[in-house]
């Protein structure tokens, strides 16, 4: 009895807070389950959670109007790394340009001072004035919302490397262009990779923004078409589908920041 | 020029403005310092906090050469860039912590690409020397302080600069590392002979570690006393309380003390 109570506390010792994140998110699920059970909440604010698992199931065996769960899915999330993908490509380069050379800051900062307040969300009447409701539109929008961050970041990066780091590399012996690979790009790692993880959240945020006005297809188009014909189970579905993938794709990234910026902070 | 080959640094009239955007904020850091440091000889540099020693460690490395008057010769040519020849250890160790201690080590003999063969060799032999062995695969911040003191240490060895250029270099560790690192650093001079400039605030390691001690004066610092240390070579931490160690510290004491108002 005694050696259980150990391996109990033992347990407790080295999972505690693991543990109570489960134990937290379980309360909530049980007050979910208490209050539709207990008092007469119509399915249409908030369904029971017998209602939405049997919805949950339905949409993924069945799909949402004519189209797989798997269509709508993949197509937010092919929108979103194309458009998070290209801003990376170009953000990468063009930031640490910016943080590197005070002339191509100075050519730059205007604009992405001025557009940083701006919620990207704002653009979509004017992306589906110039690109109409196609897929580009939809990418560049959340390519302009991505490439601002990455941009950002890099430059914010190349600005904070360590003067004697930079030093010790000149005195040592290092050319410009092996300064910068070996030294300023590594060092700047951290923001990087910090910019890719910003930019991650705030695409998956403005593709799920964008298709609710503007698609045929996606988790987004699905959440608003459940609303307009008031299936509200879908809409909480959509969400927590939503919420879901989220999580997923910043798993990813973080996995990477784990494995390339192990020694940033320390 | 003069023909003096023993001569490795020579600073001749030396003064350091640093310029500042608004009028009249100007500060003189160095006025008219002028100094020779012999080859393989080691000066320390004492004085009080801000009266240019860093100042002059920048200037003799070449990073700083903005507001500088005066004349800087290395074995009697001017300076006028960074050079591998004089290499700088700074107080905040400046480890790459991206980098295990072997690629930090190894960092200037790559730059300058030596084959991959003499590298590892190099690198193995200055980790033995420098007391790191096991410590090959570690990161900077798997390290304490006195070996991350000791990688760069051997980072900058391992290039056999001619000049060590030290700026309060174990000014950050406890008693105990420090002695040690005193004695490492003492062993690598007997073995690689650099000529070195040490700045620091302790009085004993500069008694200790050095053949000559250059005291400067507040700022703008000027030097104002330039003294022998004549302890037997080789040095080890037992002279701390010979005769001539004690009295030199007392001097060096009294000087310093004058300066507090
Ligand atoms: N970048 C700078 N701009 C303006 N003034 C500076 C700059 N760097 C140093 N100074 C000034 O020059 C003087 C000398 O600085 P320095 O760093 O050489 O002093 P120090 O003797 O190394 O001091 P410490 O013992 O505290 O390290 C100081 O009074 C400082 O205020
Ligand atoms: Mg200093």
């Amino acid at each position: 009895m005694s050696s259980l109570n150990e391996g109990l506390a033992k347990v407790w010792e080295t999972h505690r807070f693991t543990l109570i994140s489960i134990l937290s998110v379980m309360f909530v699920l049980a007050v979910w389950a208490f209050v539709t059970m207990f008092f007469t909440i119509s399915a249409l604010i908030i369904p029971s959670p017998t209602v939405f698992l049997a919805k949950l199931k339905e949409v993924f065996t069945q799909g949402y109007v004519g189209k797989s769960m798997f269509a709508h899915i993949s197509s937010s999330v092919l929108r979103t790394s194309a458009g998070l993908l290209a801003a990376i490509a170009l953000g990468i380069p063009i930031g640490l340009a910016a943080g590197y050379n005070k002339y191509i800051s100075a050519i730059i900062t205007p604009f992405t001072s001025f557009l940083r307040p701006i919620p990207p969300i704002a653009y979509i009447p004017l992306v589906i004035l110039w690109f109409g409701i196609g897929e580009f539109s939809k990418v560049s929008l959340v390519f302009m919302g991505a490439f601002l961050y990455m941009t950002l970041n890099c430059s914010a990066g190349v600005r904070s490397v360590p003067r004697d780091l930079i030093l010790v590399a000149r005195n040592l012996g290092a050319t410009e262009r092996q300064l910068f690979f070996k030294v300023i790009l590594p060092a700047s790692l951290p923001f990087v990779v910090t910019g890719i993880k910003t930019a991650t959240a705030i695409s998956w945020s403005i593709i799920v923004a964008a298709e609710l006005v503007a698609a045929q297809e996606g988790l987004g188009y699905m959440i608003m078409d459940a609303a307009t014909f008031f299936r509200i189970p879908e809409v909480y579905v959509g969400i927590m589908i939503v919420g879901i993938i989220g999580f997923v794709l910043e798993s990813i990234v973080r996995l990477l920041e784990n494995k390339t910026c192990h020694w940033a902070g320390k | 020029m003069r023909e003096n080959s023993n001569v490795r640094i020579e600073l001749k009239n030396v003064t350091k403005v640093y310029r500042s955007e608004e009028r009249n904020a100007d500060v003189v850091a160095l006025q008219n310092v002028s100094f020779e440091i012999k080859d393989k000889e080691i000066v320390s540099i004492v004085g009080p906090s801000g009266c240019g020693k860093s100042t002059i460690i920048n200037i003799i490395a070449g990073f700083d050469t903005n507001g500088v008057t005066g004349e800087v010769l290395i074995d009697g040519a001017r300076i006028n860039k960074i050079g591998r020849d004089r290499v700088v250890v700074f107080q905040t160790h400046a480890l790459f912590p991206w980098l295990r201690v072997r690629e930090n080590i190894a960092f200037g003999l790559k730059i300058h690409g030596l084959e991959e063969k003499e590298i590892t060799k190099k690198v193995k032999e200055f980790i033995e020397s420098t007391n790191l062995t096991g410590f090959e695969e570690h990161y900077p911040y798997q390290l304490s302080g006195g070996m991350k003191q000791r990688v760069a240490l051997a980072r900058a060895l391992i290039n056999e600069p001619r000049i060590l250029l030290m700026d309060e270099p174990f000014g950050a560790l406890d008693a105990q590392t420090r002695l040690e690192m005193q004695e490492n650093l003492l062993a690598i001079c007997r073995q690689l002979h650099p000529t070195i400039l040490l700045v620091t605030h302790d009085i004993e390691e500069a008694i200790l570690l050095s053949n000559r001690i250059l005291v400067l004066t507040p700022r703008p610092g000027k030097i104002k006393y330039k003294k022998p240390v004549n302890l037997p070579e080789p040095r080890e931490y037992g002279v701390v309380t010979c005769d001539e160690f004690v009295s030199c510290k007392k001097e060096l004491l009294s000087i310093l003390h004058s300066y507090k108002k």
